[in-house]
């Protein structure tokens, strides 16, 4: 006879998504099958669990690495992380494909006008990585420097820059958000009265070299820098970071929400995960949309990771507003916090014995057919730069 | 009945029953229709003389679908032959609650049988009969305890008492934080 576990997984989703979620924690805990499918389904993990890498190389080169792990892109399987450094410019590469993965580095070729950085921002289009800004490192101050590296011939060049071009900075994001053009979104600039955050949101002309400033749009996200980005679905999501208090000194940003870019429509969204609007009696904009399941978003953070996983977005990491010290107990930097634009809502699973940690993630299919995460950051523990793989 | 100038297709079941069904009854299927679309007219089943039909047209041989489930789908199809057809745009956030009188009717089986027209709606692509029936399913589920469920669909607890522990923690963990 047919019965409810003999019919495939699909169908049995399809059952599942017609209950809520008190009901899905009860069919989870009927047998183990249905405990994976449940799982998989609300979290798209089974029982994750961290599984941390030991580096093959030595503690000044991962120090080098640590530097500047916020700047790491995947190509492929391939990771790499640039080092702007004003001796040895270097990439260093690791393979994620491999079990035990292996750094490996490589000079990059360099031109006359090479400037080094820290803190810029990188992202990729096909087998090209661009770095934009960051703080020159022989000048001391902000740099709004473009560069294209080719992975194929591991040259560096600059890139000319015309039309609106976004003043210098550091700690903001870049981001491809098609195959010919480049985001770039906040950081930390400066001018003869200080520091200030910025929230220029801009976007790069790889044909042409243009620069076109959106200040027009409206919605825009509050200022930041040091947060995180995700580009997935047509969207550029962008979540955390840090701000400029009012005693110019840095400290954790008060915005809660993720905010969405939808490339397409040019329009932002703001995702609400706080109970400070619900009260208004005003109308709220459209593009302002209310969560669920607030008490499981992330809150505040800076230095997170966000990646996609199953048409949701997960945030893992970083520094966050409560005092994580005092939860050697709960464990709660464990939370993947998982949000489903689709069903605006908010929830989170254990990751067994993930540092305390902030971090860069990258998901993919590698070692076979194994979907998982892997994540480079600073352990708040060690205070050293750590990485592994989030498996379930 | 059909009338005379209403085309007819052949089914045949996985035990070899033979069903003639009207070609507007038969195109509920996603599957069926598109494949009475890739042979074309002239070639499978869409005739209007009965005998010559018989006689000359191959019937469609449904392979995973027995004699009776196929009974209560052409009975399900046959009902809802002029329901609109449900796209993706249509299907929002999905709802147990409303399911009409006769469809509630058509679901009181047992549960064999309610799995069957499952795998079936499945297999011949019939969306609305895949929902109804999975929806179904869900109202059994829906305020029953762990230990209900197993009852009501025979499943066994195949957790270790460690396993048990262990998923009843991270639930707890996950759900009250």
């Amino acid at each position: 006879m047919v019965t409810l576990l003999s019919i495939s997984t699909e169908t049995i989703e399809i059952i599942l998504d017609y209950l809520d979620t008190p009901d899905l924690v009860t069919v989870s805990l009927t047998c183990s099958l249905l405990y994976k499918i449940v799982s998989f389904k609300r979290y798209g993990l089974i029982l994750p669990k961290w599984h941390g890498v030991s580096y093959n190389i030595s503690d000044d080169s991962v120090a080098e690495i640590g530097l500047y792990y916020r700047n790491a892109v995947l190509i492929g399987s391939t990771l790499y992380i640039l080092v702007f450094s004003i001796e040895n410019p270097t990439a260093w590469i690791i393979d994620l494909n491999d079990k035990n993965p292996k750094w490996i580095s490589v000079s990059m070729k360099v031109s006359d006008s090479y400037r080094p950085v820290k803190y810029p921002a990188t992202s990729s289009i096909l087998n090209k990585i661009y770095i934009h800004g960051g703080i020159d490192l022989l000048s001391g101050k902000p740099t709004n420097i473009l560069y294209e590296f080719d992975v194929r011939d591991v040259q560096l060049q600059i890139l000319a820059q015309e039309g609106t071009i976004p003043s210098a900075r550091s700690m903001h994001s870049l981001n491809a958000i098609d195959h010919n053009h480049l985001a770039v979104y906040g950081g930390q600039c400066v001018t003869d009265d200080g520091p200030y955050d910025s929230k220029d949101f801009a976007t790069y002309d790889i044909a042409n070299r243009v620069w076109t400033i959106h200040d027009q749009i409206p919605n825009l996200p509050y200022a930041r820098s040091l947060h995180c980005t995700l580009k997935a679905r047509g969207r550029l999501y962008i979540y955390g970071g840090q701000r400029i208090g009012s005693k110019q000194k840095t400290e954790l940003h008060t915005d809660s929400h993720v905010w969405a870019y939808d490339i397409r429509n040019h329009k932002w969204l703001r995702y609400i995960s706080s109970t400070a609007y619900t009260w208004t009696p005003l109308k709220l904009p459209p593009e302002w949309i209310f969560t669920s399941g607030q008490k499981q978003s992330p809150g505040r953070r800076v230095g997170a990771a966000m990646f996609c996983i199953r048409n949701r977005i997960a945030i893992i990491g970083g520094v966050v507003g409560d005092n994580w010290e005092e939860g050697e107990i709960e464990k709660p930097w464990e939370c993947l916090k998982i949000f489903s634009p689709l069903k605006k809502s908010w929830c989170h699973i254990r990751v067994q014995g993930l540092p305390r940690m902030s971090c860069v993630a990258f998901v993919g299919n590698w070692s076979g057919c194994i979907r998982k995460a892997f994540l480079i950051g600073d352990d708040a523990k060690t205070g050293k730069t750590t990485m592994g793989w989030i498996v379930g | 009945m059909a009338g005379a100038d209403q085309k007819m297709i052949r089914l045949t079941s996985s035990e070899g029953t033979e069903f003639l069904v009207e070609r507007a009854v038969v195109e509920k299927s996603v599957l069926l229709k598109n494949m009475l679309e890739d042979v074309g007219e002239s070639d499978l089943g869409t005739i209007a003389n009965l005998t010559l039909l018989f006689f000359f047209i191959p019937a469609i041989p449904l392979a995973n679908v027995t004699g009776p489930i196929l009974t209560k789908v052409i009975e399900y199809c046959t009902h809802h032959r002029d329901d609109p057809v449900v796209t993706q745009e249509d299907d929002g956030r999905k709802s147990s609650a409303d399911i009409d009188d006769w469809d509630k009717e058509f679901c009181k089986v047992d549960q064999g049988t309610l799995f069957e027209l499952i795998l079936a709606a499945n297999y011949l692509d019939i969306k609305p009969l895949l929902d109804l029936t999975c929806k179904t399913v869900a109202n059994m589920i829906r305020g029953k305890t762990p230990e209900e469920i197993r009852k009501t669909f025979n499943i066994e607890n195949d957790f270790t008492p460690e396993e048990e522990a262990q998923v009843k923690k991270e639930n707890e963990w996950c759900e009250e934080r």
